[in-house]
């Protein structure tokens, strides 16, 4: 593919995922900036395999969400991760709305909820995120992590029922 | 079931947890300009080649150029494609020099700021200068589509700016400590850009620039310590020794400035 076509689909698929792969990430690490480091590493390899000869992406949702969690892995094994060299002190932390009354009652709503997934196992937080928040077709998550619709629905039920509990 | 909606929906309000902007597209930015320039060297643009050849003629040569080719006027059916030609031709290099990095005309731009400015270190300088303008301009008016070029473009032109204001210090010394103010505001301007934009644009050449104006201080220094200075100039020395020691470059030389403007 050429460079400017390459280019192009890059910054399209960037568009299309870059929220929900931050989201996905922010979720396992609960910390603004490891999450914005691991999620542009999550691209520059995207990047780095677009621009590779003759090796297309079938599948670039799944092949996203595949590299997110090798480097969320690779995050807790104390893996070296690549990063994108960011002044992060001068970026403003304001990803969750506006400090209002109201706002804050969601925003603890919010916590409760972030903090009850991340108690779950990695399988049940992925189902949780992919379905209910990134609202993903059975299908698709099958695609993601290769099992069939079946046992797709049995987990996503099941990873359900562990966080009613967790927040109960 | 009900239990099971009220999870879900609590579940849902995750869907605000959002990247911030800025960082979304200064990520984005990075990544294709990083790659771009791994690219940028392999080539130069086939009109960008047309015309340094035509401008390095110089005027004489252009004219006597265009001359050779009045003798197709004599036949009317040429007059008319050659005015168009040269109407479009004169409307495009007008549009061409209000083009900003990434758009359409920008590359003739580029190609006429090259052939015509030269490439001493006074014209990098002053060439670094028009993109940083550029990516003011991108920025101010919030043109996205056109800020990875623009970035991209600024970052090499500082790199070649650096190259060629090391070769100064290193040969012309004293040119150098004159142009300095230059590069000064070059690294100002990119400061209050990075500021608006909320991310750094490349550390590489926030540290080219910083080591260039380091080097300078340092020859500065070496110079200043075989001068008999006066009393105001000792205590300016000193400060600029401690900004220097604070590695704050810039502000140690504009103290170097103020020792030079004292000894008249």
């Amino acid at each position: 593919m050429p460079m400017e076509e390459t280019n192009q689909y890059f910054s399209q698929l960037y568009d299309q995922y870059i929220t929900r792969i931050y989201r996905f990430v922010y979720l396992k690490v609960s910390s603004v900036e490891t999450a914005e480091d691991l999620s542009s590493e999550v691209f520059l390899r995207l990047y780095k395999r677009l621009r590779e000869p003759g090796r297309e992406i079938q599948n670039p949702q799944a092949f996203l969400y595949q590299i997110a969690r090798n480097v969320v892995a690779d995050h807790y094994r104390g893996r070296r991760v690549t990063t994108i060299s960011i002044e992060k002190t001068t970026i403003e932390i304001e990803d969750i709305g506006d400090p209002t009354q109201g706002q804050a009652e969601v925003n603890l709503e919010m916590d409760r909820i972030r903090q009850a997934l991340s108690q779950l196992q990695d399988d049940y937080q992925n189902l949780i995120i992919w379905r209910y928040i990134d609202e993903l077709t059975v299908p698709e998550i099958a695609q993601i992590i290769g099992k069939s619709e079946g046992n797709i629905r049995v987990g996503v039920s099941r990873a359900l029922e562990a966080l009613r509990e967790k927040i109960t | 079931m009900e239990q099971e909606k009220n999870l879900v929906q609590k579940i849902s309000l995750l869907k605000d947890i959002q990247p911030k902007s800025n960082w979304v597209l200064y990520v984005k930015t990075r990544i294709l300009a990083d790659y771009e320039r791994i690219y940028a060297d392999a080539g130069v643009g086939h009109e960008s080649l047309i015309g340094q050849t035509l401008l390095r003629q110089g005027f004489g040569g252009r004219v006597g150029h265009l001359v050779s080719y009045l003798r197709y006027l004599e036949k009317p059916a040429f007059v008319l494609s050659a005015m168009t030609f040269l109407v479009l031709g004169g409307v495009g290099y007008q549009v061409s020099q209000n083009s900003l990095p990434g758009d359409a005309l920008y590359s003739l731009r580029s190609a006429i700021e090259r052939a015509t400015m030269g490439s001493d270190p006074l014209a990098s300088l002053e060439i670094a200068q028009r993109r940083l303008e550029d990516l003011k301009k991108v920025v101010e008016g919030n043109k996205v589509r056109n800020l990875s070029s623009a970035t991209q473009e600024f970052n090499q032109s500082v790199e070649t700016a650096t190259k060629g204001f090391l070769a100064l210090v290193e040969n012309e010394p004293k040119k150098a400590l004159q142009v300095s103010r230059e590069l000064v505001q070059l690294q100002r301007g990119k400061t209050e850009i990075e500021q608006t934009l909320g991310a750094s644009l490349g550390e590489e050449e926030n540290s080219e620039l910083q080591n260039a104006t380091r080097i300078l201080v340092e020859m500065e220094f070496a110079d200043l310590t075989t001068r008999t200075l006066s009393a105001e100039q000792e205590e300016l020395f000193k400060q600029a020794v401690s900004a220097y020691k604070e590695q704050r470059y810039e502000q140690a030389l504009e103290y170097v400035w103020l020792i030079a403007n004292n000894a008249d």
